[in-house]
């Protein structure tokens, strides 16, 4: 009970305060990606920018919008901010410390556990938008429910031929997979998932990016033609938890990724998934978290860099392009792997 | 009284208290929010019952897909006051017949069963029945046939719908001329 609640606390403290630190680098990346300076008066580096603006956004003027729903305007944003942190509960951050496993709540169905709950925003974005009761919010409230289910499909795809190769549906069990090594015509690579389902893993980084309503895949808020979206008509620290809610499932949906396909918190010669000493757990936590900002840095970098799609352009991409593509894939794993699924090929 | 039985309260309350709101709100909205409590508690009902995959499948395909597709018509439509005036008509006496019915059959079927056991059943029984490999062993080797002809009457399913979506009428002339 004491160590659940010692890793509950640890997930959320470290979630919360990687939010600014998220909302400075993607602040600086952008500005070096586009030749300009970024935030660099408030702090050295502008490094405080971040508590800036979040002293900004808590003295705001909360503007509530005639004709909005009120109670639903009001918990839309808590709708939104709330499942991506309850869903990393099950992605574990680290090996072990002792006997007790570095993920706050290691259930045998971690991974749809994650998809699950994580998905669950979509109602702080659609509610949001509809209690608005503006038709820019409407529409991007629209988009983001037939978005989420569309993508939805190719991310639960992906998975499937993942899971096939790991055998397992325990996050745990998962990293543990991918800690040896093969050798892919000759070059030694670790197991990680990535190697072995390079297709899946393209397909879900894809899915997860319009999970996240992500650039290139942000059509729900698209503010070249919806103003912003979903989140028009809110100001303050409400506009503030949609905000943080999308860096939220941004960091779950990383941490994720990082669990099924980059070998989670392993990384050769600096873990051993056999040790369950202090120095080791911290370093497994230390490898978790570098890998998972990686692929943050990813998504910041794509960001700056892709064009939006257009709306028809997405749901033919999703339907028609990683659908197929991953049921393929998993055709192609159910064939290669077979009746040793579960083992290296 | 144990964590499990608490638990199943909660979901209870959940199931039964979000089933009555999906059917007495007014607004299309709120009773698909309600829809998404009952389906929760149905889940965590699941949970307790050691059928931990069919727990997280119906919160994942109910909760996270249909009712978010429910919504998107809803708020496609903009059913803002809920149903239109031409179906409501006079519902009002048809509330309480429909109460009381699913009342009864909740207090006949369901409570007996749920709450006079005595014991809760072991959470994890030893031959994996309900864990995600037991349901899977179950339905691809048991029942393969079944498996196999709900997919054809799900792939008829989505080829009848595809073939209705894609029947287009005849394009007709843009309003206001050329």
């Amino acid at each position: 009970m004491g160590a659940t609640l010692a890793k509950s606390l640890f997930v959320l403290l470290a979630l919360l305060h990687l939010v600014p630190v998220l909302v400075y680098l993607e602040r600086k990346l952008s500005a070096w990606i586009q030749d300009r300076r970024g935030p660099n008066r408030v702090g050295p580096w502008g490094v405080l920018q971040p508590v800036a603006d979040a002293v900004k956004l808590l003295f705001k003027e909360e503007v509530i919008p005639a004709g909005a729903d009120r109670g639903l305007y009001r918990w839309a944003p808590a709708l939104a901010f709330v499942p991506p942190m309850l869903a990393f509960a099950a992605i574990p951050f680290g090996n072990r410390i002792g006997t007790e496993s570095l993920v706050v709540s290691d259930i045998p169905v971690g991974v749809l556990f994650v998809l699950t709950i994580g998905s669950l925003s979509v109602y702080g974005i659609a509610f949001g938008g509809w209690a608005s009761n503006n038709k820019w919010a409407l529409l991007g409230g629209v988009r983001s429910s037939a978005q989420m289910v569309s993508y939805e499909v190719a991310l639960g795809l992906a998975l499937v031929s993942v899971l096939m190769v790991s055998g397992n549906v325990g996050m745990q069990e998962i990293v543990r997979r991918q800690t040896g090594s093969f050798s892919l015509a000759g070059v030694p690579l670790p197991a990680w998932n990535v190697f072995q389902q390079p297709v899946a893993f393209v397909v879900f980084m894809a899915a997860a990016f319009a999970e996240n309503n992500r650039l290139p895949f942000d059509l729900p808020e698209c503010e070249t033609e919806l103003v912003a979206g979903y989140h028009t008509e809110y100001s303050s620290m409400r506009f503030a938890l949609f905000f943080m809610g999308e860096y939220v499932a941004m960091i779950t949906m990383s941490g994720l990724a990082v669990t099924l396909f980059l070998g989670g918190w392993h990384l050769d010669p600096f873990t051993d998934p056999d040790s369950g000493t202090w120095a080791q757990g911290a370093i497994s936590v230390l490898v978790f978290g570098a890998k998972t900002l990686a692929v943050l840095l990813v998504y910041i970098w794509v960001r700056w860099t892709l064009p939006r799609f257009r709306y028809d352009q997405l749901m033919g991409l999703g339907w028609k392009g990683l659908v197929p593509l991953a049921l393929a894939n998993v055709a192609a794993t159910a064939l290669i792997w077979g009746p040793e699924a579960g083992t290296m090929p | 009284m144990t964590a499990a039985d608490l638990s199943f309260l909660a979901a209870a309350a959940a199931m039964v208290g979000g089933a009555a709101l999906a059917v007495t709100r007014r607004s299309a909205v709120y009773a698909a929010l309600s829809v998404v409590v009952s389906f929760m508690g149905v889940g965590v009902a699941y949970f307790l019952l050691a059928a931990e995959f069919l727990g997280i499948a119906q919160v994942f395909i109910y909760a996270g897909a249909i009712i978010v597709l429910f919504l998107f018509v809803i708020m496609l439509l903009d059913l803002r006051r809920g149903v239109p005036d031409l179906v409501r008509g006079n519902d009002r006496p048809f509330h309480l017949p429909a109460l009381l019915l699913a009342l009864a059959v909740f207090l006949l079927a369901a409570l007996p069963a749920t709450v006079c056991p005595g014991e809760w059943p072991p959470l994890a029984p030893d031959d994996g029945f309900g864990s995600t490999g037991g349901l899977g062993r179950a339905v691809y080797s048991g029942h393969t046939l079944a498996f196999e002809v709900v997919g054809l009457v799900l792939l008829a399913a989505v080829v009848g719908s595809v073939a209705v979506a894609g029947a287009r009428p005849p394009r007709e002339a843009p309003p206001g001329g050329a």
